[in-house]
This record gives structure tokens, C-alpha cells and sequence, in this order.
């Protein structure tokens, strides 16, 4: 099979998540993960990145099939469910949104920085060490903060199902994956709408 | 002349695939794309029926199954 660059992203996954370690101001690059998905599926309709440019996806199969750390059993029905993923989604999405609220707390000053990851949205990891205060406004660096967080959060529970169920068993209920599937169902579907109602215009003028 | 097809061929269930690309990760033969970021489609002329798709295929909507079964 013939390689491409982006077969090699999974090294990407890995240094991102050092680079985090030392210096949280690298977890602004993870926004790509989340832009590119959304572009693709709003201008391309379709799935690219998750097919082919994810690289936490290339990491959970080196790991999963290649170090044979996944025992490869079924995924849970109910995680792949329509009302677990849209539910998670929502789930998501919320502390996100929570998230990016800190952000404008702290950057108006009803909030002090907070240089800490949490993990699963509950437990508090000291990470001081990766950010020294000054460099960059306050709540730049805290939503590095809590980026860092929502991806490590996200990358421990997708080795978790990799390790019990299938590698790729993330992928069953991956927010930006149920995202950009729901958008190019919906843009296929208006696509098809058009193209029949201009199908039956077309025939009444004839 | 006509080439002689497998014995076997995959097939995904499009109401149940997330259209995550990871068939197309493992396919010897790229026998499989993902339509319009919606579902994976098996090309059943590439298909050879090996299983590696089914196998990874995190939420087992692939199955492989006998061509003269199906008729």
C-alpha cells in the first residue's frame, strides 16, 4: 500500500502531547484538530480527516494492532448508539462551552488563572511547571489550560476502549466524528432536495 | 476477459457505520470508501473478503459473506 504524510500524523499526536508536558502554550495547536474536521465537512462534505489525517485514530491502531495492547473485542451496542453519540456530544460540547467561559472569566478578571489540567472533569493534576506567568495574557494560557485538558481527557478515555474493546472504539462515539457525520448527512441531504426540485422544475418547463 | 471473483466480500450495514475510515486503514485492495463522509461502501469487484475490515471495524458493522449465498 502506498504511504502518504498524513499516514505518519500518530507522531503528530504524540508530540503534541509532550510539547504540552514542557510548554501548555502548544495546546492552541489542537485547535486544528478541531477546525480542520468542520472545514472539510462544511466545504467537502465529507470526512477526510477522520479517514485519513486523524492522528490520535493512527495511534490507537499502532498501539491497538501493531504492540497488540487492544484485545479487539466488540465495542458496547450502546456506545454506538444514536442517543449516546449525539448525547455525548452535547456533553461535550457543554464543557467546552464551560471551558471557554473560565477563559472569558479570567481574561475579564472576575477569575485568576488556574495552572492546572483536569482530567475527566473532576481531578485536578498540578501543571505549573509547563507554564511560566507573564509570557502571554492570562487567559490565553488559560485555555491552553483547559484545551490541554478536554484533549488529554479525551486521548485517556479512547486508550482506555482501545485497551478493553476494539482500538478504534473512540471513533464509536467521537464528538467532532458524530459532528461532521451529522453535517454531511444533513449537506447530502439538501443536495438531494435541490437536485430533485430542480429535477421537477426542469420537467414542468418541458 | 472476466476476472474471477473471491469466493467472499464484505459488507457494511450503512445505518450503523460512523464513517470513521478505519476499513480503509487496514483494505489490501482500497475496496472501500467512505460516501460523501456518510457510510463506507465496499467496491465488490476489489473486494477479496479477507475480514481485516470487519475485524477492526469499531463498531462491527462490516460483515463478510459468501457470494453465492447471496446468488
Amino acid at each position: 500500500m502506498k504511504k502518504h504524510w498524513y499516514d505518519y500524523l500518530w507522531i503528530w499526536s504524540i508530540l503534541y502531547f509532550s510539547l504540552g508536558f514542557f510548554n501548555i502554550l502548544f495546546a492552541w495547536l489542537g485547535m486544528l484538530d478541531f477546525f480542520l474536521p468542520l472545514l472539510f465537512a462544511i466545504f467537502g462534505g465529507n470526512k477526510f480527516f477522520c479517514n485519513h489525517m486523524c492522528g490520535r485514530g493512527q495511534l490507537y491502531m499502532k498501539l491497538g494492532t501493531r504492540l497488540k495492547w487492544s484485545r479487539n473485542r466488540p465495542t458496547p451496542r450502546w456506545m454506538y448508539s444514536t442517543w449516546f453519540r449525539y448525547g455525548f456530544l452535547v456533553f461535550f460540547m457543554a464543557m467546552f462551552g464551560n471551558m471557554v467561559f473560565q477563559t472569558y472569566l479570567v481574561g475579564a478578571g472576575a477569575a485568576s488563572l488556574r495552572q492546572a489540567v483536569q482530567l475527566f472533569w473532576s481531578f485536578r493534576l498540578p501543571w505549573h511547571w509547563a507554564y511560566s506567568a507573564g509570557g502571554v495574557p492570562d487567559w490565553v494560557a488559560q485555555y491552553s489550560f483547559g484545551f490541554y485538558s478536554l484533549m488529554l481527557t479525551s486521548l485517556l478515555i479512547g486508550l482506555v476502549l482501545m485497551a478493553l474493546f476494539k482500538p478504534r472504539s473512540w471513533c464509536a462515539f467521537c464528538p467532532m466524528g458524530t459532528m461532521t457525520q451529522g453535517m454531511c448527512k444533513a449537506r447530502l441531504h439538501i443536495k438531494e432536495k435541490l437536485s430533485s426540485a430542480s429535477q421537477v422544475e426542469a420537467g414542468k418547463t418541458e | 476477459m472476466e476476472r474471477k471473483l473471491s469466493p467472499r466480500c464484505a459488507a457494511v450495514d450503512s445505518r450503523v457505520c460512523v464513517s470513521c475510515g478505519t476499513c480503509l486503514m487496514v483494505c489490501p485492495r482500497q475496496a472501500l470508501s467512505v460516501v460523501h463522509g456518510c457510510y463506507a461502501l465496499v467496491d465488490s469487484q476489489r473486494c477479496i473478503g479477507c475480514s481485516k475490515c470487519a475485524k477492526v471495524c469499531p463498531v462491527g458493522c462490516i460483515s463478510v459473506f459468501r457470494r453465492e449465498a447471496a446468488g
